[in-house]
């Protein structure tokens, strides 16, 4: 498609203006007041609107102050048409529209309008365009650059055939605002009128049923009231004949209750005469029971006295028995005496014997012992008188030790003075030889004269001379020692200390060998011998026997079986003794009890008597008889009463009485209760009649059958609504689904012209721009740069109107954002794009597409006012 | 009586008119010199009524001129709840009398005359009780009258013989010849009607119609039922009430149509009394059925109702003949439309849903060529 021409007259500000339109390129150069935007506007309205149109937007193109139809005329080429399409709004409205090819053809009025749309609905997506042409009336690059959705929601406004109208009065937004009426938006739950409205129905159904129920109770109330006024008929027939009944019957009950007091009468009198027949019959009964007492207590009395006399007879055996045990038992303690005695003399001999024995050996022992104690003091003689011990050898050892070291420690230091005589001479007064050689004592001091010649003194070193002291002491100390232990060197004072040692030895052997010797103490031992020394018999008084202790042996046996005799006697004795007691014990009690039973049988013998004084036998056998006779005349008389009563159905009128008492108590209760039931029944009722339930059931009936028809009538808007909104938010997606993928394939082919080849665009559901992917970074669409917004807004519409079969692409006022060098590639760009199809640029900044190689340039000088 | 299609005013005037008419009826009374009045039953729609309805009514029959006989009837029966055993019945004076039972009654001040009565004592009847009323009757003394009264179906008329509480009618033509009563009327149907050729047994109708289906109401009936020459009592129905109910049956296509039905409702008089149903069927363009619904609407203020009876309409919008193409619909909203007014040619339930669906579509992208 391809604009050739388009006119305006009366436009706004434009009087007259015509543009040109080459195919290519065309930028059309003129100020703000030149009339560019009155050129889009003019394309947008004529294809769009009617010329009949009375819409405000329409109106407002008339040109101030002069009150003339404004017209636009648009030659094109379109598919194999080609024609001029005029339309003239507000004043003189008309359409007109002059097809030159492929045939001629001329319309007006609506037919124009009509062709002119089928013609381009034939050769173009009319929708899109119309999309691409709102847009294009829009501000593009502010819209653009604030939100990338313009393309979407021009194609919202073109489908619902507005024109360039405000967003809330959109189709789409009065669908939805239609909608929201009825449904809330997150749920879809009924909300406003509607849900009201149903609220309304439901509260209303509910109060009539409650009014219903009140008036189904008051029907109820009066039912029961017809119930009760019937009932209480029923009660006022029926209480007489109750009450009658119940006389006939308490009538008959007199009558047994006559019955039945004699009957009680009879009774009484029989039931007295029964216990005086009892009486006698006791009485009677009473006398032989005493006289059967009487002769079970002789009986008794008389087995006692039997037992009495056997026992006695017992004892006197006993006692006998006594008397014989009593002499065997005399006799064999006298034996066990003569027995005792001989043994003790037996035992006696034999002690005599052995401590002869005994006193023998002990004798000869305490020799043994006295030799052996003389051996001992003789070596402790000889002890003592060697007192070196192993201490005073040791000190004495060291001592001598201590001598020798002095002794060569002096003999080492001293010096030698040796005087030898060269002639004979007298030396310190003494002659001396020729080769005399005379040593000198050099520990002491001395002085030395040579004749009269010289004296020589001689004086020892000091330290020399404190040795020699030393030694001195010592020496003196050893040889007081040794004096002192009668010793005269060391030599004897280790043959001293030897000897000791050895007599030691000696003593604790001897000690030994005495003490073995006895086995206690010796004190002990020779007060034992004194002992037995006394008592012993002289030698020779005791004869010896060998055979002593056989006799003992016998004779002890011969002792203990005396003594187990006497104790067999004496255990029989004590036993009869025991028997003896036992019986006599029985023979007290059986004589205390014949006592006692004498007196019993006595007692009861005078007590008969005393009874028999009063009546016999006799007598009491013939009361009880008398007694019998007339109890038996009471008891048939007793039977006849009885008969009569029981014939007189008592028990049953009894009952019949109380059932007729109870029934016309009853039915007076009832009637009674009945009554006051009237009254509450009543009472309810007219408190029931005041609310006037009728009315009102019926005013809640045609309220609610209001409420109904109005749901019915919302219910089906509201299905309306939804539907609706539904179905053109189903079909919106489609077609905005439908653009994605060809429109994002042309923008990056054409992206790549500018961008380079590794270009990428994502297009979202509402054909904006969600990002862009450049040198594999992928950035989005509110982040780009303004100018790279603007570049991508640009290829967008680039891209949309080679999709609408190549329709013109007119661009307003663009590229402010876009920095020098991209202007360059927009511009190669656009060159390369209006081969494909026609680009218009309306521009008051035409050096911005001086890149754009062929391009027609157009220049719109502002118009000179004319007058008229 | 509430109507759910009166509102407000109309039906306070209705209500009020029901009341009012006691005072007609004494107006009349007064005019024709009738010596009295019998209400055969159902004087009031319930017992249950409010008491200021009753309170209002009896305070015109207080004030009537003549001697008035009240019969309970089965909507008014002499129950526990009977609202004739309501205070404001109980202080009205002598000349309004509750008929109670079937014994017979002097008419004060009209010697000679005599009613007798056949009360309902509960809604349901199993039993005739204008026969029971008559049978222990002796015939009428020469030269006096008995006028007898009851309530319900007759069985010359009745639809449901069957039912035991049905009036016999061979029983009250032959009390009729046996000279026991000379006139029975009758309450329970809301037409005036003469039941037998004898001209002796008659429905009053109501003196205020109240629903559609009533023949003749708005009537009283003036008796003179004395035994003359002409064997038949003499009846004459008068007009009282002014209530109309009207449903009007029409078929409506076109404009024309809906002209036709404009004068037809242009031609009643009182509409504010009038009460019209429209049983309207046929198939419209959608600017027709805005005009039909746009004219009742307009004319709806001048009656006392005016409605469209659903039940019995049939009114179809023709999706077709919308005019999409004044719409100017392009891209997914065309395509919206043709969908919905697809569906809508299928019909049944998805059609009259596409079809409420598409005059929504059309009255919100209409709205919009207009802005
Ligand atoms: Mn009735």
């Amino acid at each position: 498609m391809q604009l050739l021409r388009i006119k305006l007259e009366n436009w706004r500000a434009v009087r007259s203006r015509e543009i040109t339109l080459g195919s290519g390129v065309n930028i059309v150069e003129g100020a703000n007041e030149a009339g560019k935007s009155s050129f889009i506007e003019a394309l947008n309205v004529i294809f769009r609107e009617r010329d009949s149109t009375k819409k405000k937007e329409i109106k407002s193109i008339t040109p101030k102050g002069n009150d003339v139809g404004s017209t636009v005329e648009v030659e094109l080429q379109t598919g194999e048409y080609h024609f001029i399409y005029t339309k003239t709004y507000n004043k003189r409205a008309a359409t007109s529209l002059s097809v030159l090819k492929p045939a001629l053809a001329q319309y007006t009025g609506m037919q124009a309008h009509d062709e002119a749309l089928r013609i381009l609905d034939e050769t173009i997506d009319l929708t899109l365009w119309q999309a691409i042409q709102l847009e294009q009336g829009s501000e593009f690059s502010e819209i653009n650059l604030r939100q990338s959705t313009g393309l979407a929601k021009a194609l919202d406004s073109a489908a619902g055939g507005s024109g360039v109208g405000e967003d809330d009065s959109a189709l789409l937004a009065q669908a939805k605002a239609e909608y929201l009426r009825y449904h809330t938006e997150k749920t879809g739950r009924e909300t406003g009128e509607l849900a009201e409205v149903r609220l309304k129905c439901d509260s209303l159904r509910s109060e009539i049923e409650t009014a219903s129920t009140a008036m189904q109770n008051m029907q109820m109330q009066v039912d029961r009231s017809a119930a009760i006024a019937e009932e209480l008929q029923e009660h006022n027939r029926s209480l007489p004949e109750l009450k009658a009944a119940l006389e006939v019957l308490q009538k008959k009950q007199v009558e047994l209750e006559s019955l039945r007091e004699r009957n009680r009468t009879v009774r009484a009198e029989f039931d007295a005469q029964s216990l005086r027949v009892d009486e006698a019959q006791r009485q009677l009964s009473d006398r032989y029971t005493v006289r059967e007492q009487l002769a079970l207590q002789q009986q008794t009395l008389q087995a006692l006295t039997d037992k009495h006399k056997t026992l006695v007879e017992d004892a006197s055996q006993l006692s006998q028995k006594h008397t014989e045990l009593h002499q065997n038992l005399e006799q064999g303690r006298e034996r066990k005496a003569g027995l005792q005695k001989l043994v003790a003399e037996l035992e006696a001999a034999m002690k005599q014997q052995a401590d002869v024995q005994e006193l023998s050996a002990l004798e000869n022992r305490l020799k043994q012992y006295n030799q052996s104690q003389k051996l001992l003091d003789q070596s402790v003689h000889e002890y003592q008188q060697y007192q070196i011990d192993n201490n005073t050898l040791d000190e004495l050892q060291a001592l001598q030790k201590n001598v020798r070291e002095l002794e060569v420690r002096l003999d080492a230091q001293q010096p030698e003075l040796t005087v030898t005589a060269l002639q004979d001479s007298i030396f310190n007064d003494k002659p001396v030889v020729k080769d005399t050689v005379e040593p000198m004592d050099t520990s002491v001091e001395f002085e030395f004269r040579i004749g009269s010649s010289a004296t020589i003194t001689f004086k020892p070193a000091t330290n020399l001379a404190g040795l020699r002291d030393e030694l001195q002491a010592v020496k003196s100390q050893l040889s007081d020692r040794m004096g002192q232990y009668a010793v005269r060197d060391i030599g004897e004072a280790v043959a001293a200390n030897r000897r000791r040692n050895e007599l030691h030895q000696q003593i604790k052997g001897l000690k030994q060998r005495r003490d073995d010797l006895l086995d206690q103490q010796v004190e002990l031992v020779q007060q034992r011998v004194e002992a037995l020394r006394a008592s012993v018999l002289p030698a020779g008084s005791l004869d010896v026997q060998d055979d002593l202790p056989e006799q003992l042996v016998s004779k002890r046996t011969e002792l203990d079986e005396i003594e187990r005799e006497v104790n067999r006697h004496m255990a029989d004795q004590s036993s009869l003794q025991a028997g003896k007691a036992g019986i006599d014990a029985q023979l007290e009690l059986l004589q205390r009890q014949i006592v006692d039973q004498q007196q019993a049988v006595s007692q009861q013998q005078q007590q008969l008597a005393q009874q028999l004084a009063k009546r016999s036998d006799d007598a009491l056998t013939e009361k009880l008889q008398r007694e019998k006779l007339s109890c038996q005349r009471l008891k048939v008389k007793l039977q006849d009463a009885e008969g009569a009563l029981s014939q007189s159905q008592g028990d049953e009128i009894s009952q019949q009485v109380d059932n007729a008492r109870h029934a016309v108590d009853r039915a007076t209760a009832q009637f009674h209760e009945d009554e006051k039931e009237l009254a509450a029944v009543t009472a309810q009722l007219d408190t029931l009649r005041a609310e006037g339930l009728h009315e009102k059931l019926e005013h809640l009936h045609a309220e609610l059958n209001d409420a109904q028809e109005r749901l019915q009538q919302l219910t089906r808007a509201a299905g309306a609504a939804k539907y609706l909104w539904e179905s053109l938010r189903k079909h919106q997606r489609a077609t905005q689904l439908s653009y994605v993928k060809p429109l994002s394939e042309l923008v990056c082919g054409m992206g790549r012209i500018v961008f380079g080849n590794d270009f990428q665009v994502n297009l979202n559901e509402s054909l904006g721009i969600e990002s862009r992917t450049l040198h594999g970074l992928t950035v989005p669409f509110d982040d780009l740069s303004g100018g790279a917004r603007e570049q991508l807004g640009i290829l967008l519409r680039l891209a949309a109107t080679q999709l609408v079969a190549g329709v013109p692409l007119i661009l307003d006022d663009t590229l402010g954002h876009t920095d020098a060098a991209r202007l360059q590639t927009i511009g190669a760009l656009l060159s390369t794009a209006g081969r494909q199809s026609q680009i218009v640029v309306m521009t008051c900044y035409p050096q911005r597409y001086r890149h754009v190689g062929d391009a027609l340039q157009h220049r719109l000088v502002a118009e000179s006012p004319v007058a008229g | 009586m509430t109507r759910h299609f009166l509102k407000g005013e109309a039906q306070a005037r209705f209500t009020q008119d029901r009341i009012d008419v006691i005072s007609d009826l004494a107006a009349m009374a007064h005019e024709h010199d009738a010596r009295f009045m019998v209400i055969c039953g159902d004087m009031f729609d319930a017992n249950e009524v409010a008491p200021q309805t009753v309170l209002r009514a009896t305070e015109k029959l207080a004030a009537f001129p003549v001697p008035v006989f009240i019969l309970p009837g089965n909507h008014d029966p002499l129950n526990a709840a009977s609202v004739y055993d309501s205070a404001a019945f109980a202080a009205l004076p002598e000349h309004v009398r509750v008929l109670r039972d079937s014994h017979i009654h002097q008419v004060p001040g009209v010697p000679g005359v005599e009613v007798v009565a056949a009360p309902w004592h509960r809604k349901q009847v199993l039993s005739d009780l204008c026969a029971q009323m008559l049978e222990p009757l002796a015939p009428v003394k020469e030269g006096e009258i008995r006028i007898a009264l009851a309530h319900g179906q007759v069985s010359s008329l009745a639809t449901d013989h069957q039912h035991p509480a049905t009036i016999d009618s061979a029983v009250v033509k032959q009390a009729l010849q046996d000279g026991k009563i000379h006139y029975l009327a009758l309450g329970d149907r809301h037409s005036v009607t003469d039941c037998d050729e004898s001209g002796r047994i008659w429905y009053s109708g109501t003196p205020v119609a109240t629903d559609f289906t009533e023949n003749n109401p708005n009537q009283v009936l003036l008796v003179d039922a004395s035994v003359g020459i002409d064997p038949r009592a003499q009846v004459q129905p008068l007009t009282v009430g002014d209530w109309q109910f009207e449903q009007l049956h029409a078929t409506v296509d076109n404009v024309a149509d809906i002209e036709r039905l404009e004068s037809k409702l242009a031609d009643y008089q009182n509409k504010e009394s009038v009460i019209v149903r429209l049983a309207l069927t046929g198939a419209l363009k959608l600017d027709d059925s805005a005009a039909l619904h746009a004219m009742i609407d307009a004319k709806r203020g001048l009656f006392a109702s005016l409605r469209l009876h659903d039940n019995q309409s049939d009114l179809t919008v023709l999706p077709e003949s919308l005019d999409i193409d004044a719409l100017s619909l392009s891209g997914y909203a065309r395509s919206t439309w043709d969908e919905l007014a697809q569906t809508a040619q299928g019909g049944g339930e998805a059609g009259v849903l596409a079809t409420d669906t598409l005059e929504l579509f059309y009255r919100l992208a209409h709205r919009q060529r207009q802005h």
